[in-house]
């Protein structure tokens, strides 16, 4: 006997809306309809509006990636703008904040992960752990979540020689912490028995589907934006993309807990490099925006898209913005399929997803 | 002060309900209820139930389809209920103010009791919103109470 079943859209998995419409046969399901739009304000709209709001805007489209979306419409925007060049502490601050952003962002990613698998000791490990992170934030731009530091042209705050200090000793401090939630998370049994075999994404499917993100390394899949169109100071940093074969949860959560190391890794290599640049943050333009540009940024879930059109007014003509997970949302219904209900929560959180990022 | 009242106040249950929000003051709802900052400590307990639910915090501005999914959820909850509406946006639409998709802040929807401002929220100011639902959620109580004595009265 087939049942229908409302899977959401307030439901404990998932802290945002979404609704999956679950056709089951007994405990396995059959089809899955996915619904979204509970989070569409129209955002996109609202970006016809002077450029230099519309930085603090971008950053509230999603604030578990906030610097990756400012950073990404920040560059959209100065590409439209001619002879405009980014001063070079500028970049590397930047730089160094998406690092830090992947961090706190993928802490996040492995504690609903686990919680989602009833491990809620671990769920409140890793948001201990997180919240050095955030020290750090607040220590660097003076938010925890919303930063506010990115404007079109450069940054609005430094990082002095103290601070560049003070996250080199954090980084020492992170990684151990991270070292600890690896070792817990590779020698359990019980946390490879539930995740591994469960929503296989096969090589090809990914591809087919073109899923980025976590998701795709977690399937063989070596897309890394950073690596693939290299931005900012991921020119002179190399990045290469961390990959695991075999496409299930497992899979996808290995790939979140091995990339912490890497940007661990990545920001020791980025705060020497603020030693001895000149102290200019910030570059004023003396054109308006003008002509069509786009800009690609690796956000924790994936490729981040901004297309950006200007008129040669203060008031940008077009946004249109492509978040990681709408790419990843593709994927989520074929994965649900022929799985049972009680894998439909870890399937869909080890996607990472983030509805405001989905509906705008 | 009865025995009601006394749990309630020492063990209130949160509904946790995200509708158009950036995410920002979900993080520090999720960060209150973590080590840091820790509100367990005081008996909150977070819940998905809505009928289980004495407290319902509400995070963003209402979007149109979420309308009535939040009034369904209100209507759910047991009474005493209190309504906390966390950041600006919840408040009044804050920067989404302008948006097609949405329809304001949650008091156009739902009763609000406490509004906590901040875009987005700190942890501490959601725990000071939490401590000054409770003093309302027991003079809900209260009323109920009296309200139920009336009527027996009434009835002798």
């Amino acid at each position: 006997m087939r049942t229908t079943i409302q899977f959401g859209p307030q439901h404990p998995v998932w802290i945002e809306p979404l609704r999956l419409k679950l056709t089951t046969d007994g405990e396995l399901i059959k089809d899955v309809d996915l619904e979204a739009g509970y989070v569409h304000r129209g955002l996109e709209k609202k970006f016809e509006w002077d450029y230099n709001k519309a930085a603090y805007l971008s950053e509230r489209v999603c604030a578990i990636c906030t610097q990756h979306h400012s950073t990404c419409f920040c560059l959209g925007v100065e590409g439209t703008m001619a002879g405009l060049e980014l001063p070079r502490r500028a970049a590397i601050i930047r730089t160094i904040m998406l690092e830090l952003e992947r961090l706190h962002s993928h802490f996040l990613a492995i504690g609903l992960t686990l919680e989602a698998i009833g491990f809620e000791n671990m769920f409140m490990l890793c948001f201990r752990h997180r919240e050095q992170v955030l020290d750090v934030f607040e220590r660097t731009t003076g938010n925890r979540v919303l930063h506010g530091i990115n404007i079109v042209g450069g940054v609005t705050r430094n990082i002095g020689p103290e601070m560049a200090k003070e996250i080199l000793d954090f980084c020492d401090d992170i990684e151990k912490r991270a070292h600890e939630i690896e070792r817990i998370i590779v020698s359990s049994y019980t946390i490879k028995q539930r995740m591994q075999g469960v929503g296989v994404m096969t090589e090809k499917m990914a591809k087919e589907l073109g899923v980025v993100g976590p998701v795709a390394r977690g399937s063989n899949v070596p897309y890394d934006v950073r690596h693939a169109a290299p931005h900012l100071l991921y020119r002179e940093v190399k990045v290469t993309p961390i990959v695991e074969k075999d496409g299930d949860c497992w899979a996808r959560s290995l790939v979140r807990v091995r990339e912490l190391f890497q940007s661990i890794d990545l920001i020791r290599q980025l705060v020497p490099l603020l030693d001895g640049t000149p102290d200019e943050l910030f570059a004023k333009s003396k054109a308006m925006p003008e002509g069509e540009n786009i800009a690609r940024v690796e956000a924790p879930r994936g490729e981040l898209f901004y297309y950006v059109r200007g008129k040669k007014s203060k008031e940008l003509d077009r946004v249109k913005v492509r978040t990681s997970t709408y790419g990843n949302g593709l994927g989520i219904a074929p994965l649900i399929k022929g799985s049972h209900i009680a894998d439909v929560g870890l399937i869909t959180i080890t996607f990472d997803p983030c509805i405001g990022c989905f509906d705008r | 002060m009865s025995l009601t009242e006394i749990s309630r106040k020492k063990s209130p249950w949160v509904i946790h309900v995200g509708t158009g929000g950036c995410n920002g003051c979900d993080l520090e709802i999720l960060a209150c209820l973590t080590p840091r900052y820790d509100v367990s400590r005081f008996g909150v307990m977070s819940t998905g139930n809505p009928k289980h639910a004495d407290v319902m915090l509400v995070v963003g501005p209402v979007t149109i389809k979420y309308k009535e999914i939040i009034k369904n959820l209100y209507d759910q909850m047991p009474d005493p209920k209190v309504v906390i509406s966390v950041g600006t946006c919840a408040s009044t639409g804050g920067i989404y103010q302008g948006c097609y998709g949405h329809c304001g802040g949650v008091d156009k929807v739902v009763p609000v009791d406490v509004y906590v401002p901040g875009c987005n929220v700190r942890p501490e100011a959601v725990i000071d919103g939490l401590v000054l639902a409770l003093d309302i959620l027991n003079e809900k109580e209260r009323k109920i109470l009296e309200e139920k004595k009336a009527k027996a009265k009434g009835a002798a």
